[in-house]
């Protein structure tokens, strides 16, 4: 599934390396130190980045960044709908996030009145209600508080697409089957 | 397209850019007021009420050029360069739809604050010196929405290929250039070659006339089309290869 040879992105500051990494891991968690290069592996798997050396992963991805910022008065309803219309998600898989990360209550409000935990909320369902391979998520459990984390390990523990997941956090996934590669 | 349009239009109107342009339509509107000159006297205004009506109406509309491109480059900026939807929208359309919808917008708000400062113009040009020309507005406005929908074309070249606030800036240097090199009215025999020059890239509506609209026009749709397809290549290649 996940194949890494010789990876090597240079910054001005710093160089993230990988010499090699080969997992057939539904979840493959990517762990290390700040600056270790975890974001910077995802974004090079969804191609956002150039870099040198091999990167290997089958099917179609689905990135999701760490928090963005969001349109204020827009609802997190209106926008989700939006991109349904854009996208390749259904509505359905879209009810059935909302209601696993309990947001329900939250859709109809403003960006600008959510916390930034219920903010990560959306921002992971706009993501996974996509039709999608494989997701690659950089800090998901960022902002979100113990129960909500695990909420996302279930909601991943009841899907059977593949995950890539950058993140300091390891506990909550200990339910599941993982890969942890250590950067 | 709509869609994106409005999700594009719900990432742009957040506090700073209503602050900001509440600010400048206010600006606008004082400014307007003062350039009509209503502090002079009423002999003067009557006696002279050509000249003042011509006088009006020039240095409005050099106002409402200026106005209406300091608005361009701020939605240029914030669309472009600050957007934080690119990495969501991009993974669900094709880059050229994504490029196109914000274009779409620019224009849309460059056109929607021309109508603004062209009723101002309207109505104060009314108030204060008498008359109002409808045709003289709609015709203002087909210039100004050549004007913006040239700029708009421009200013998203410069983000895409420069990724940097400084290019959109330089337009402003571009601008008043054309606004020094050619003077109102002139005939076209009179301008330089290099006012010519900058005046392809830094379009002014003052030689805007029938015989220079043929000649101008293709050409610079033509440096457009490039500095476009060198763009879109170097974005395709470079910045958002995304996997699906």
């Amino acid at each position: 599934m996940l194949k890494i040879k010789n990876f090597h992105k240079a910054y001005k500051s710093a160089d993230v390396c990988v010499d090699a990494v080969h997992s057939d891991a539904r979840v493959v968690l990517l762990v290390g130190a700040n600056g270790s290069g975890k974001s910077t592996l995802l974004k090079a798997l969804a191609g956002l980045i150039d870099y040198q050396g091999v990167l290997e992963m089958k099917g179609s991805i689905m990135y999701a960044e760490e928090l963005i910022r969001y349109p204020d008065y827009l609802t997190p309803e209106k926008y989700l709908n939006y991109l349904i219309k854009l996208g390749t998600a259904s509505t359905i898989r879209m009810q059935w996030l909302i209601d696993a990360f309990d947001l329900k209550e939250h859709v109809q409000k403003p960006f600008k009145a959510l916390s930034k935990g219920t903010k990560q909320k959306v921002h992971l369902v706009q993501a996974m209600m996509e039709s999608r391979d494989v997701y690659l998520l950089d800090e998901p459990l960022s902002g979100l508080d113990v129960y909500a984390q695990r909420q996302l390990a279930n909601i991943i523990k009841k899907r059977c697409e593949k995950f890539v997941i950058a993140t300091h956090e390891t506990n909550i996934f200990d339910g599941l089957e993982c890969h942890k590669v250590q950067l | 397209m709509i869609v994106l349009a409005k999700l594009h239009l719900s990432y742009l109107l957040h506090r700073k850019t209503q602050l900001f342009l509440s600010f400048f339509v206010g600006f606008n509107m004082l400014m307007m007021i003062a350039l009509s000159r209503f502090y002079d006297s009423l002999f003067d205004r009557i006696v002279e009420k050509e000249m003042y009506r011509f006088d009006y109406f020039m240095e409005s509309f050099s106002l409402m050029k200026l106005s209406v491109l300091i608005v361009l480059i701020y939605v240029a900026i914030q669309i472009c360069l600050l957007s934080p939807s690119d990495i969501v929208l991009r993974q669900r359309v094709k880059g050229w739809y994504l490029l196109i919808s914000k274009l779409f917008v620019i224009v849309f708000v460059g056109l929607i604050f021309t109508l603004l400062l062209l009723l101002y113009q309207a109505v104060f040009g009314f108030l204060f010196h008498g008359g109002l020309s409808v045709l003289y507005q709609g015709e203002l406005f087909i210039y100004m929405a050549v004007f913006v929908v040239f700029y708009s074309v421009l200013l998203m070249l410069l983000a895409i290929s420069f990724d940097h606030i400084f290019p959109l800036f330089a337009v402003l240097i571009g601008y008043f250039s054309t606004e020094i090199l050619i003077d109102f009215g002139v005939a076209i025999e009179q301008i330089s070659y290099f006012g010519y020059l900058i005046n392809i890239f830094f379009m002014n509506l003052h030689i805007l006339g029938e015989e220079q609209l043929v000649l101008l026009v293709p050409l610079r749709i033509m440096v457009y089309v490039i500095v476009l397809y060198v763009s879109m290549t170097f974005v395709r290649h470079q910045k958002l290869h995304l996997n699906n």
